[in-house]
């Protein structure tokens, strides 16, 4: 019996495993998309605990990670709206110049000419920044986003060029 | 301005570098040992649907008789409906209403408690095989399986989300005491807060019978019914069971989640799920007004009972500082019309303020937030 089958019939032990196998890799996909670790964290934890909370609901194993990944891309997503909402309701006036909140920048990169590129990123919807991460970063072909997203590959591919799209224009602004 | 592969590969390396993955293993897997798993809706073995239809019919049952011998002991007629309080109660019960019920024919004791006799909202799936789990408006309550609730004992209740974009942020938990017959003896308590993809928290009921409870939350309106047997002899102490032991004052919520209303609708409309709620009266609802409902949707067509509790809504503490108590507020009991499809009823809410109202029937319970002007 496989790993995602023990998990789903309750066994934690394997749940354990599979949590062991992947937690890193979700946790760099989560802080890539989100920025701040504490909240990358957050939401690492939380999908971890739908998966295995929703796990006795999933038919195919073979579509395990297909399906923890979407868990985990819905988790960033939601983390991102709740800290926009939480933004324009605790600064409402204040931060005219910025549509979103700070990135904690360390003083090594204060020079660095990635900088404008990673604020151009931080304006980004959360959709689009799951999108360049899945592709950019965890080397997802469009016919494997589409999978995870379950939307057909045609549309995969609009969406992944109209996320880079938005990224250029977002590093004009802040240029 | 373009951007190549690498900028951006480059880029999001240097976000991911950020991550700190110690701790966080162990974290969940202990989080998932106390969390049970989402069975998916089994149909349960015939054995055990007939013992629940017997346990239905035989509180059904427990219920009217209760109704009838306290109606005929204290010289009221017997109920002529089928609504709970129809009959021998006045359709709409203000607190002003129940006083004066208080005053002139209802004992100050509570009535007798009756095993069976409460209408427990059905149970939708049994988690783990053990766990009663209900789904009422949008969440899932896992309510302690280990035995009968018992008075004055603490018992582990699960919130969970029933997708995984959800979550279940409560502001917190309204518990009312629901009237035995026709007898009203209203016990109203709150409890602290908690929010996450799911939780689980403790709470004690403090005397037997009936008790309707509500976590209401900026995107959560839910209730379900749990029956509390008598207590131990030697109860454990109230604290350590989070049973409410005093009076507080309620503080209101620093916005009132109302339900969301349907937008362009003929009249003020309020969506619960798959139930909607109508308020034909386009003038503003302020307190003391008597006020028509209308509630429709997957309400029972024609059911053995039907009640309406409505209780403010609102926080015991404030912060860090909540804790469990009785709240001096009593909550307002009303019997829908009978009839079949919606349901219409009069409710008098005496005070300004937010309110969960909430309907139950055999099947189905259903409750909306609204906020009463002054």
């Amino acid at each position: 019996m496989g790993l995602v089958e023990r998990a789903r019939n309750g066994d934690v032990d394997a749940f354990a495993e599979l949590v062991a196998r992947r937690v890193e890799a979700m946790l760099r996909t989560a802080t890539a998309i989100i920025g701040d670790p504490e909240e990358a964290r957050e939401a690492t934890q939380e999908s971890l605990l739908t998966i295995w909370r929703e796990l006795p609901t999933l038919r195919m194993d073979d579509r395990f990670d297909a399906w923890a990944g979407r868990i985990l891309v819905n988790r960033c997503r939601l983390a991102l709206k709740r800290r926009g909402r939480r933004a324009s309701r605790e600064e409402p006036l204040e931060r005219t110049g910025r549509s979103e909140p700070h990135t904690i920048v360390g003083p090594d990169e204060v020079f660095d000419r990635r900088e404008p590129l990673e604020r151009a990123f931080e304006r980004l919807e959360p959709d689009d920044r799951a999108l360049l991460v899945m592709h950019h970063l965890e080397g997802l072909q469009i016919a494997e986003i589409a999978e995870r997203l379950e939307i057909p590959v045609g549309t995969a591919k609009s969406r992944l060029f109209n996320a880079r799209r938005a990224l250029e224009r977002a590093l004009e602004a802040e240029s | 301005m373009t951007v190549d592969d690498r900028d951006i590969r480059s880029l999001l390396l240097s976000r991911a570098d950020r991550a700190d993955a110690q701790g966080l293993r162990l974290a969940v897997v202990e989080a998932a040992r106390m969390t049970p798993q989402l069975r998916p809706l089994v149909r349960l073995s015939s054995p055990k649907r007939q013992a629940r239809l017997l346990r239905v019919a035989a509180g059904i049952a427990a219920l009217a008789v209760v109704s009838v011998t306290i109606a005929l002991s204290i010289g009221l007629r017997p109920p002529s409906g089928p609504g709970l309080n129809s009959g021998a109660a006045s359709p709409t019960s203000t607190p002003e209403a129940t006083t004066a019920a208080s005053a002139s024919n209802v004992p100050v004791t509570p009535p007798p408690y009756v095993p069976g006799s409460c209408p427990v909202t059905p149970i939708t799936d049994l988690a783990g095989g053990v766990a009663p789990e209900v789904v009422a408006g949008g969440i899932r309550w896992h309510l302690d399986g280990t035995g009968p609730w018992a008075a004055g004992v603490g018992h582990k209740v699960g919130l969970f989300a029933t997708s995984p974009d959800q979550v279940v942020d409560v502001s917190t938990i309204l518990a009312e005491r629901l009237p035995i017959g026709t007898i009203q003896t209203p016990l109203s308590a709150r409890y602290p807060r908690g929010d996450g993809p799911g939780f689980i928290f403790g709470i004690g009921l403090p005397e037997p019978g009936c008790w309707v409870l509500t976590a209401v939350g900026p995107a959560v309106r839910s209730s379900v019914v749990v029956e509390v047997g008598p207590g131990p002899a030697n109860p454990p102490s109230a604290e350590s069971q989070n049973v409410p032991t005093g009076q507080a004052p309620l503080v209101a919520l620093a916005q009132c989640p109302t339900s969301p209303e349907v937008s362009g609708a003929a009249v003020r409309t309020w969506l619960d799920g798959d139930n909607r709620w109508q308020d034909p009266d386009p003038k503003e609802w302020t307190a003391g007004m008597k006020r028509k409902l209308v509630v429709g949707g997957r309400v029972s067509s024609l059911a053995p009972y039907e009640l309406v509790v409505a209780a403010r809504v609102g926080i015991v503490g404030s912060g860090d500082s909540q804790r469990s108590a009785f709240v001096a507020d009593k909550p307002v009991f009303t019997a829908p019309a009978p009839g079949s499809g919606s349901k219409a009823m009069e409710v008098i809410l005496p005070t300004a303020g937010c309110w969960a109202i909430t309907y139950l029937d055999p099947t189905a319970t259903s409750t909306i937030v609204v906020d009463i002007a002054r």
